[in-house]
Order: structure tokens, then sequence, then C-alpha cells
């Protein structure tokens, strides 16, 4: 295995780590508002959410490739912001990321809340218990394994983006060049043995997390799918 | 120093409207048939509904006014559940230690004193999961104390517990109110558990206040539900007045007037106690017994007829008989009543062939 190819890894991983804090922090909040409100316009937005589980990631990166180029509102604002380009950089991956995980993250954590019981939120305030207080003491704890289900999959599912970042990201090692980019040229330039060596690892590295989430999960609420549809409701 | 209520809801059909002051002590009971609104009235005291026009003042605090709503975390209650809504990723003693960490008062009982009332000590390191109905029923009452609140509800706590489970949880209970300084909003459907805690009744039907005073008077008054419910009576206080060891009985001052003799009472005469006399166990008679193995027997007004009990469906209707603050109620056909010639006004005699004592705490007036 070459640098580029441990250079892959790293960011790969770095990628996912920061796209799942990112994806809770936004997922969190969304999702508590979409379980508990009652607004007539919700079916779009939850529809909004889930599109990247349906689109090929080939049309969201499309989009995003014109919404990240040079002369767009928003590549000037975040040059303004930031003083970086953003088109094929680290940042347009992780906000791409961000937007095609989101239902992975959201979902789970939407159908946790709706089916915590309101009375244990009850009994908590009549307990003397505020808002954020409920949250930490009560909410997280209950919904621990809606919590652990979707950060694994918002990771897993960002380690194994391929469509949206070859699209915007570009093929630059150590910047943007992922795992499975790198995979990807890999077999383009023949490199058989490299390619076996990402490829095989990613599978183990798949395994290994979704067994663990099973281990300490039980089995309920993994199955995105089944999730998906009680989500959407 | 009370609960000021004034509190209009329209849900569908359903209206609450209630406009009411609670009193800042004892067990105050707010009853009625299901789907009467106790429910929703407790909920919007404790600040889980809100009724948009309302009015909920607690001890000069204001809890909702017109443009301010106080947060039910800030209302300093302790609230049980029906289903006591255990935090099932918490141990019992986690269960407590969640309410003791969030005291709303910092003076109250400790601990090791509420699980002792309750019961509770042997169950500390249970899951919650491994309880019984009846002891989460109690944990739940322990945590809600826990909490030091300045007002206890309870929404029927006893719900879904089997008749033996009931009666020790209503021992547990009745046996609270020394301890606790607190007023306490108990609300239920059973005339039987009211009979044993209530100090005060608030009756309502259909979201609509019917009644409310205290237990003595309500339970008697035929206008209401209470005394035409199953195994309807009369709840009098008394006083002790002493023992007679030959025979094991003791005598008990109803008032001046009228003594009562019942089984032998381990009380210390002067104590005030609670007494429940059943409609059906008393019959009337136009003069004095002379011959009767019946021991109580008081002479007495009649102070009501139940003027519209149908004959056809009900041979039986009830009549309201004044002591002279107290009353009676007796269950009795309507054939005795046309033979004996019955009337409003009329000096009769009581025979009352049982007496129980529902407890030795009293009224708090």
């Amino acid at each position: 295995m070459s640098q580029n190819d441990w250079l892959a890894i790293v960011l790969t991983l770095k990628l996912a780590g920061l796209s799942t804090l990112i994806l809770l922090a936004i997922g969190t909040p969304l999702a508590w508002w979409l379980a508990n409100t009652r607004i007539r316009f919700k079916p779009i937005l939850e529809a909004t959410i889930a599109l990247p589980l349906v689109l090929p990631p080939t049309v969201l990166g499309f989009y995003l490739l014109i919404a990240f180029a040079p002369n767009s509102a928003i590549a000037q604002l975040w040059q303004y912001l930031t003083g970086d380009t953003l088109a094929f950089s680290f940042s347009a991956l992780v906000i791409a990321s961000v937007i095609y995980s989101l239902p992975f993250v959201v979902q789970p954590l939407q159908s946790g809340f709706q089916q915590l019981p309101k009375p244990f939120l009850e009994t908590a305030a009549s307990l003397g218990s505020g808002p954020i207080d409920r949250f930490f003491s009560v909410i997280l704890p209950l919904c621990r394994s809606n919590f652990l289900v979707a950060s694994t999959l918002g990771f897993a599912h960002t380690v194994g983006e391929f469509g949206v970042v070859l699209m915007i990201g570009g093929n630059i090692p150590g910047q943007t060049q992922v795992i499975s980019i790198a995979l990807y040229e890999r077999v383009e330039s023949l490199q058989y043995d490299t390619a076996h060596w990402l490829a095989g690892g990613l599978i183990l590295f798949s395994l290994l997390v979704l067994s663990l989430v099973y281990l300490f999960n039980g089995y309920r609420g993994l199955t995105a799918p089944s999730n998906n549809g009680e989500a959407s409701k | 120093m009370s609960l000021l209520l004034s509190l209009h809801l329209q849900r569908g059909e359903f209206c609450l409207d209630i406009d009411t002051a609670i009193p800042s002590t004892g067990i105050t009971a707010i009853c009625g048939p299901s789907g009467s609104g106790k429910t929703s009235l407790l909920r919007c005291i404790a600040g889980l509904d809100t009724a948009p026009s309302g009015m909920v003042q607690f001890a000069g605090q204001d809890w909702q006014t017109e443009r301010s709503i106080l947060k039910t975390e800030q209302r300093g209650i302790g609230l049980v559940f029906q289903d006591a809504q255990l935090f099932p990723h918490l141990s019992v003693m986690g269960n407590l230690d969640y309410a003791r960490k969030r005291q709303f008062k910092k003076e109250g009982p400790s601990n090791e004193e509420v699980c002792d009332w309750l019961q509770i000590t042997p169950l500390l390191n249970r899951r919650v999961d491994k309880l019984s109905g009846g002891e989460r029923k109690r944990v739940a009452i322990a945590r809600a104390l826990l909490r030091h609140p300045q007002l206890l509800l309870m929404d029927e706590p006893l719900s879904g517990l089997h008749d033996s489970a009931r009666e020790h949880m209503l021992d547990v209970l009745q046996g609270l109110p020394k301890h606790l300084d607190i007023p306490v909003l108990y609300v239920s459907h059973s005339f039987h558990e009211i009979s044993r805690l209530a100090d005060h009744v608030i009756l309502i039907e259909k979201g609509q206040l019917i009644a409310e005073g205290d237990l003595i008077s309500l339970s008697t008054r035929l206008d209401l539900p209470l005394s035409h419910q199953q195994g309807a009576g009369a709840v009098l206080s008394a006083q002790l007045c002493d023992h007679d060891l030959d025979y094991g009985l003791s005598t008990l001052d109803v008032d001046a007037d009228h003594q009562l003799t019942v089984n032998y009472l381990s009380a210390e005469p002067g104590q005030a106690l609670r007494l429940f006399v059943a409609a059906r166990d008393v019959s009337i008679s136009l003069d004095a017994p002379q011959h009767s193995s019946i021991m109580n027997i008081l002479p007495c007004t009649i102070d009501t007829i139940e003027s519209h009990s149908a004959r056809s469906t009900n041979a039986q209707l009830t009549i309201r008989l004044r002591l002279n603050e107290q009353f009676l109620l007796a269950r009795i056909t309507h054939k005795s009543c046309d033979r004996l010639q019955l009337r409003e006004g009329q000096q009769v005699f009581a025979q009352i062939k049982t007496v129980a004592l529902i407890n030795e705490y009293g009224l708090a007036q």
C-alpha cells in the first residue's frame, strides 16, 4: 500500500467522523421537531430529507457541483467567510456528506422520539427537570439504541459514499481522495493488489462496525428500510 | 393560602369549565365518572395542558394568568400518574435519586423516612421492570414525595390493582397525611377510596363542577351521585369516649347527644376517628325499640326523602337522617316508607347494624 492509500484511509475516517458529529448536531433537533410537529407540509419535508435514499448519488452530486462552482452565490459566500474556495475542497465533501447521509441519521432518531412515551417526559418535568435536563436524563438514555444506530449508519454511509464524491470532490490525494475513489482509481490503472487491500479492508471494517452495533443493540431498529417506513408514516 | 382555579377548556364536544378554590390542607378528592374531565383538570393544574383562557394560582403565586404560564418543572408539584411511569433506564433507587437531585423545597422528609412510610426499602436495588403493580405505584409515590413538592397531585393511583393490593395501598396512603403538611389532590372515581382518604370533595360531571365541600356533608346529599353509588353510606366524624373492657367494646361520641358503641378500638379517649355507616345497614323505627339486639339506636330527624326513585325499577329508596350536625343515610323499601308514613321533619330512630372504622386520623377541617 502506498502513502496515498494511507492518506485516503485517514481522510475517509476524518470525513466520516466529522460528518457524523455534524449530522448528530443537526439531525437531533430536526428529528425531534419532525417527531412532534403537526404542520401540514411535514410529509414534503420528510420526503425531501429522504431523497438521498432513492436518488442516484450523481443527481445530488450534479446539483452540488453547480452550487459549489466558484461563480455561485454559495461558493462566493463561503469564500467571503472563510477565504477558501469550496469547489474540490474537503469542506465541500463534508457539506455533501451531511446532506447525503441526513436521512440515515434523522430517520432512526425520529422513529425513536416518536415511540418515546410522552408521560416519561411529563413525569420528568413534574420532578423539576427542564428541557435540556430532560434531553440528557430521559430522552438520551431511553433512545440510546436509536442514537447508536443513527451514528453508525451516518458514519458507515459516509465511508461508503462514492457517486457524490466523484462528482464534486475530484481526486486530490490527502484532500478529497477517499477510499472508494482511491479504489476506483487503482482498478482503472489495474493495480489489483492494492485494490484488494482497500476493498477487503472496507468489507472487514463495515462487518466489524455493524456486528458491534448488533451486539450492543440486540437487534431492534437497525434495519434502516423498515425504520424509514415507520418514520415516514 | 390555597389553590385557586378558573379553567375553561373546549376540546371538540368536551368542555371543561371549573371555577373553585381548593383548601390548603388535607386531601381533596376530585371525583366524577370516567370522561368527566378529572384528569384534564389535574393536567391543567400541573401545567401539562393549558386551558386557553384560565387562571391557576397557588399560595399567592401565579401559575397561569392571561399573559403568562409557569412551566410544569417550576411549579414545585409532585405528580403520580395512573400507571406509575417509573423511568425504565433507572433502578428503583435511581428513580428516587432523580427526584432527590431536583428537590423543590430544601426541607422535607428524608429518603429513609419516605421509603419507610411506603414500605419500599427492600426494593431499592431492584430494576423497575421486576416490580409488581402495587410496588411500582408505591415507588412512584415515594419519588413524588422526595421531590419535596408544595402540592401533591395523584391521578387514580390505585387503578389497575387487585383488591388486596388496593387495600394495602389505601392503608399506606391513609397514613401519609400525618407525615405531610402539603395539600394533596386525589383524582378518583371510587367512593370507597374517597371515603377512606378525602377530607374535601370536588364533584365534577361532564366538565362542570356540580358540588364541593367536606366529605361528611357531600357523602349524604341525596341530590348528588355519591349517595346513590353501590355501597353508599355516611361518613361520620367521632371521638373516642370510653372503653368497656368487660364486654370488649368502645363508646364513641358522634356529638353531644349521640353515642355509638363499637367493638374495642385501640385508641386513646379523646382521639378523633372517622367512621363509615353503610346506608343498607341502617333501618328506621318510629319509636325506640325496647327489645332489640341492635346496640346502636340513635334518635334523629328525617332530613330528606329521595323523591325521584322509580318504584317499578327499584324497590328501595334512600333517606337522609339528621343527627345534630352530621347525617346518616338509610336505604329502605318504598313499601316500608309508605307503611310508616315517613315524612320530612319527622322524629324517628335509626337502628345501625354495623359501624366501620375508616381511620384514626379524623378529618382535617
